[in-house]
């Protein structure tokens, strides 16, 4: 018997011991991985060498084991670690540290990085598990001491950053270490507490950019952008925020808040100018989206023709018959539906053409004059006639100059939005710039 | 009847060095698979040439799912693609216990000679319809 009281005995006498052990694969589990890491560490600094932590992801194993079941899961994974442990050399230790994830210590980092290239090419070749060819992909992140860290749980923490940015990058590669991933890791967890706070403190503000009748000149729509006043660094574009309050679940929260602000400014408008908003994908996808909107025209008196909500083209091809559900729900409260960014992703006007829509926003992609060429003005005369043929508005994004608003106009767009008809504008200087964009009223509005 | 599995994968050559170097190693390869392939009940073909391997592996899925795993991390090829997988009537090569399908190229031939000429150009035809079969079911969904 192998007394248990010195955890290092068991895996020194040559032969794990079942608190040591991975039952499914045979191989050593987290436990022995720090015993090993621990051990490694150690020894090698005290003789100046390097000791090299590899984490070990595997890319798409969900997929398979959601696929063909957690039979053929747990096949695969013996699998890949037999392909493993048949690149291991003298002196490397591969553990299962649980699920899909594995670890391996090695000794110098150059050693490492042609392991951890090796992995990866033997890792992504097919697998036949039962009956089924597969294919899955490795991701890694590495981390050495010294140049990394002095402790295990250092280097650990590093190695995990590394293998954080390798999945970023794209996934089946490896990543080292190095200092900025650190920093940027520190930046995101504060830009996470941050933004929590930001929402519950009502940091955020409105930005309003029109868009102009392209015969009239008239004022049609302010376009809603949500902007972050944040305490320290000033007044943040979405840009820098929304990713991040994607990942954290907070996305449809703060699109929620956008509407209801959007509802109140919008009470104190002209009626003949509507507010644009434009709805994220989980936003769209929210079972509360649809309660939300008519709870805030209700709260502000407002009818469903002064609120238009913009939708990019994925969110319609995501899932026909649920958003055309919610789609139709809106109509029917008078609520304007405009595409956005039209003509940059995959979407066919024949597609687009089945969804109940009001507006096909153009992308500036296509009309803004630095890398919008023949074929891209053909594009846009297209789908200008086709949105006047079905009764469509369209709008083009990125009109910068006279110039280029009289050739838009020649393509047949109706609408135009961009720095000629006037940079956004916060909500409190928007009364007396309303008043200054709306050269006349329309004739209808004149004479009631 | 056992029921047969048949998987097709094709990969590319990492194999560096000379032709003859080159179909020095896949003879090799070919002695040892068939000396592991008749004790396993797997039969079979392999095609070569300097850019590609193509090779068919039929029998026992057991058999033939451990024989594809000892083949995989092998690393003078690289790229590995399977074409086909699945079971099938009977065996393409009941005869073959792995069957050289030839290296393709001239200044490769003209260092073989374990095969005859006759029995490389069955099995070349046999994995080229196979190949070709697939082909016609791919333009089949077009």
């Amino acid at each position: 018997m192998v007394s248990t009281s010195d955890p290092l005995v068991p895996y020194k006498s040559g032969d794990l011991t079942e608190l040591l052990k991975d039952h499914l694969t045979g191989i050593g589990n987290r436990k022995y991985f720090e015993l090993k890491f621990e051990e490694s560490m150690t020894v090698n600094s005290s003789s100046g060498f390097e000791t090299t932590v590899l984490l070990l992801d595997l890319d798409r194993f969900k997929a398979v084991n959601d696929s063909l079941g957690h039979a053929a899961g747990d096949a695969l994974l013996c699998l890949v670690t037999a392909r493993m442990s048949n690149l291991l050399g003298p002196g490397h230790t591969l553990a299962r540290l649980g699920g899909d994830e594995f670890g391996i210590i090695c000794g110098s980092y150059d050693s490492a990085k042609q392991l951890a290239g090796r992995l990866i090419e033997v890792v992504q070749r097919p697998y036949l598990v039962e009956g089924s060819a597969v294919n899955i992909g490795l991701s890694i992140g590495l981390a050495a001491s010294p140049s990394d860290g002095n402790t295990r749980s250092e280097l650990m923490k590093r190695a995990d950053l590394a293998l954080y940015e390798a999945k970023a990058q794209g996934r089946n590669r490896f990543v080292c270490f190095s200092a900025d991933m650190e920093v940027q890791a520190k930046e995101l967890r504060t830009l996470e507490t941050e933004l929590r706070k930001a929402l519950l403190l009502k940091q955020f503000e409105l930005q309003f950019r029109p868009q102009v009748d392209v015969q009239t000149r008239q004022l049609r729509v302010l376009e809603a952008g949500i902007h972050w006043r944040h305490p320290r660094r000033g007044l943040l574009h979405a840009d820098v925020f929304m990713p991040t309050a994607e990942t954290i679940g907070i996305v449809a929260s703060i699109g929620e808040w956008i509407l209801s602000q959007a509802c109140r400014e919008v009470a104190q408008w002209p009626r003949h100018v509507t507010v644009a908003v434009s709805l994220s994908a989980t936003h769209f996808n929210s079972p509360r989206l649809v309660g939300v909107i008519e709870q805030a025209l209700e709260r502000n008196h407002i009818s469903g023709e002064q609120l238009e909500l913009e939708v990019t083209e994925d969110i319609l091809l995501r899932d026909g018959a649920s958003v055309r559900q919610v789609l139709a729900k809106l109509r029917a409260m008078g609520v304007k539906v405009a595409i956005d960014g039209f003509g940059s992703g995959i979407a066919s006007l024949s597609q687009m053409v089945g969804f109940p829509l009001d507006k096909i926003k153009i992308d500036r992609t296509l009309v803004e004059e630095s890398h919008a060429g023949v074929s891209e003005r053909a594009i846009v005369r297209a789908i200008a006639a086709l949105g006047e043929g079905l009764g469509i508005t369209t709008l083009a994004a990125g009109v910068s100059t006279p110039e280029h608003l009289s050739r838009i106009r020649l393509d047949g767009c109706s609408s135009v939005q961009g720095y000629l008809t006037s940079k956004a504008v916060s909500a409190a200087d928007l009364r007396s710039a309303v008043e200054t964009l709306i050269d006349k009223q329309p004739e209808q509005e004149a004479q009631s | 009847m056992e029921k047969i599995y048949r998987v097709l994968y094709c990969s590319r050559n990492c194999m560096e060095g000379s032709p003859e170097h080159q179909l020095n190693e896949v003879r090799n390869i070919l002695a040892s698979s068939r000396k592991n392939n008749v004790a396993v009940g797997i039969t079979g073909a392999l095609l070569f040439n300097r850019e590609m391997f193509a090779q068919v592996l039929e029998g026992p899925l057991e058999q033939v799912q451990a024989t594809f795993e000892r083949i995989q991390p092998d690393l003078r090829h690289t790229d590995v693609t399977v074409l086909e997988n699945g079971f099938v009537e009977a065996r393409d090569f009941p005869e073959w216990s792995m069957a050289f399908a030839g290296a393709t190229e001239a200044h490769f031939a003209e260092f073989e000679g374990s095969e005859t000429n006759t029995a490389k150009t069955e099995a070349a035809e046999q994995i080229g319809a196979l190949l070709r079969s697939l082909v016609v079911q791919e333009d089949a969904y077009v």
